[in-house]
């Protein structure tokens, strides 16, 4: 029962991300992304880690994908459908299949997953927090103030352009 | 002109007063039941000013002709042209009376100059104004149509009497 | 086999009567709405329909259903069918988390009056299904191939980042304070202790606000904008299409106002008063009845400041949900914590 539900999300996942790629319109792109996101997000809960789930649907569905449709509406690239050189998309097709021969090769020579029983607290969300204040908290801090500086850049520069 | 803005106090910039003073306002009309305005058509009808100007009619006379005597002076002062008269000859001491007399309600303006204009009294801007239909060329109103419009008693309250059966205003 | 009907025959049932339920209060908001706005502006209303116009909404919905289905052509078909359905559905589906009732026992087996009763991070559930509501607006807007239906969608998105924050904030302490993201346990939390929207003054506030905006609701409703931009997201919407998007409209403001009762009203919940001695059934019950007239009370409150006030300013809308809701949360955050570490507030479970 599991194994089908997994099947059927993570065909979604696959579909969308494959509408991400190859479709002309980023509109209609930038949509199958969060298709993809939401599907990953039920893979999570698929995990038995529903709150990341959750937190997965709300923040990259809910919130980024929202953001990037948005500016893609707001500059009209909808309409337009972006023209590419032919060396450009020989470069893309060149770089995903080799990035698709070391991704197969990667789980190919990977060990079988060792199946372990975990305790029911995994995935909880005592657990989770647990983790990230205790083990992840400067790691964690050091990304909130990578992204606090690319926001102070890019507002920088934005002005910038603005005068 | 430079214009003074109000100087806020704290309480006031947060907006929270203005918002319930609105609230309070718009939840005191709920329960004014008598002072309901609406009027449930129909059934119940708007008390018509005495100088309304709805549909034109033709007046007949004492005598049982119309009074009017073809002299298009409304034809002619019509501002959408919706007046069409064709004359004929007849034995009254009138002398000329309308053989055709057609208004087009669909280019009538309801202006009253046709009234204001005519010499004998004959076309009369009426109260009635339930005028619409799903047929053009039904709102072409002729001479006969007009004619039993001017003889029907005025159905609204609140209207002088029309000036029919020839007396004067 | 016996084990799965158990589970979900109840669960089949509940869902049955919750959307029954739920679709009738729809179609009924939307005759209070027409009801109320004509009292408030000294008018008297539907009242041809039936009784007082109660069967109003029965004529409307066969309005809706005999209407033409007009597709425009420079619309983007396959997106242009999808996107009302991308706003009713969620709308639809948050209800199968909020709790409506206590429980009712029934030959010795107690079922909770909620579809997802296993659910532990139901506020979560919910949250992450009405911020995937926002799509329904941006798709049928963009789609449609309108300028006034893609100024809809743009107003749309931007609103839905710069109110979430502070939704989503305003919400923590209230978790925090109960211990819990099960709307269940929220709701326990408040029984015999004061209500949420006492002791979370300035969350409940930043919610209340921010609430309008999520369901678009005037003062807020700038993705419609009628004066504006004629009906923005849903300008070329016609017949069944459109009835989707406004019963989904109608569905998102019955679920704000459950949320709002559940987070910060205390649920099924009344001062003094315990529904486990009412009797294994009408004790649930009761519950649900309390549970509802609260939600009722919100949505006239909803319809109450939609004919009150008038629309905000896009940028004032911005300024707000920036400037305003998040500080205010953020301060609200830091005070509740500072009162639970430091003076031991909150509910312990």
């Amino acid at each position: 029962m599991m194994l089908w539900i997994f099947f059927a999300v993570a065909f979604v996942a696959f579909l969308g991300a494959l509408g991400l790629v190859f479709h002309s319109n980023p509109m209609v792109a930038g949509l199958c992304m969060a298709v993809a996101m939401v599907a990953q997000g039920c893979l999570y809960m698929l995990l038995h880690v529903p709150f990341l789930g959750f937190f997965q649907i709300i923040i990259y569905a809910g919130a980024v994908m929202v953001m990037a449709v948005f500016i893609i509406m707001a500059h009209g690239m909808a309409e337009q459908g972006q023209e590419v050189s032919l060396t450009q998309t020989v470069a893309t097709y060149v770089a995903a299949v080799l990035f698709l021969v070391q991704a197969l090769r990667a789980v190919w020579n990977a060990a079988p997953p060792a199946f372990t029983e975990v305790d029911r607290a995994f995935g909880s969300l005592q657990q989770f927090g647990n983790l990230l204040v205790e083990h992840y908290a400067v790691p964690f801090e050091l990304a909130s103030l990578v992204l606090l500086t690319a926001m102070v850049g890019a507002v920088v520069m934005a002005r910038r352009i603005w005068e | 002109m430079k214009l003074q803005r109000p100087k806020l106090t704290w309480w006031e910039r947060t907006y929270f007063p203005a918002i319930l003073q609105g609230l309070a306002i718009t939840f005191r009309h709920i329960p004014r039941i008598k002072k309901r305005v609406t009027l449930e058509y129909p059934e119940v009808r708007w008390e018509l000013p005495k100088k309304y100007r709805g549909a034109p009619v033709l007046l007949t006379g004492l005598d049982g002709h119309e009074k009017c005597t073809s002299c298009k002076l409304c034809q002619f002062i019509c501002p959408p042209r919706a007046i069409n008269i064709v004359a004929g000859e007849t034995d009254l001491a009138k002398e000329k009376f309308p053989r055709e007399f057609t208004i087009d309600m669909g280019l009538c303006i309801f202006c009253g100059y046709c009234q204001e204009v005519c010499p004998v009294e004959a076309i009369w801007l009426k109260d009635e104004y339930e005028l619409a239909d799903y047929d053009r060329t039904r709102l072409i109103y002729t001479k006969e149509e007009l004619l039993a419009r001017g003889r029907k008693p005025p159905y609204l309250p609140g209207k002088e009497k029309p000036l029919t059966e020839g007396d004067k205003p | 086999m016996n084990a799965w009907l158990a589970i979900l025959l109840p669960a089949a049932i509940k869902i049955v009567v919750i959307l029954a339920i739920v679709l009738t209060g729809v179609a009924y908001t939307t005759l209070a709405e027409r009801k109320v706005s004509a009292w408030m502006q000294d008018r008297k209303g539907p009242n041809r329909v039936g009784p007082f116009g109660l069967l109003q909404p029965v004529a409307d919905g066969m309005k809706f259903f005999f209407k033409e289905d007009i597709t425009p052509r420079q619309a983007y078909k396959p997106v242009y069918l999808l996107a009302p359905l991308c706003t009713l559905v969620p709308a639809l589906v948050t209800f199968s988390v909020i709790p409506f009732g206590t429980e009712i026992t029934v030959a010795g087996k107690s079922y909770p009056l909620w579809i997802a009763p296993g659910m532990d991070l139901g506020l979560l559930f919910l949250l992450s299904i009405s911020s995937l509501a926002i799509y329904g607006i941006i798709l049928g807007g963009w789609s449609s191939g309108n300028k006034y239906s893609i100024f809809g969608a743009l107003r749309g998105a931007s609103q839905v980042v710069s109110y979430e924050l502070g939704v989503g904030l305003s919400l923590l302490t209230v978790v925090i304070w109960s211990g819990s993201f099960g709307l269940q346990d929220i709701v326990n939390a408040q029984k015999g202790h004061p209500w949420f929207f006492l002791t979370h003054f300035l969350g409940f506030i930043v919610f209340l606000v921010a609430i309008f905006a999520e369901t678009n609701r005037l003062p807020f409703d700038l993705p419609e904008g009628e004066s504006e931009i004629v009906g923005g997201y849903h300008t070329e919407y016609s017949g069944l299409r459109f009835a989707m998007f406004f019963m989904g409209e109608y569905a998102n403001m019955i679920t704000a106002s459950a949320l709002l009762v559940t987070l910060f009203f205390g649920g099924w919940n009344l001062p003094f008063v315990d529904w486990a001695k009412f009797g294994p059934i009408w004790g649930g019950v009761l519950s649900a009845a309390v549970f509802f007239t609260k939600i009722a009370f919100f949505l006239f409150f909803f319809i109450w400041v939609r004919w009150t006030l008038p629309r905000f300013r896009y940028d004032q809308l911005m300024n707000i949900g920036w400037k305003r809701l998040f500080p205010l949360a953020l301060a609200n955050l830091l005070l509740m914590t500072t009162l639970m570490v430091f003076f031991g507030f909150g509910v312990k479970q």
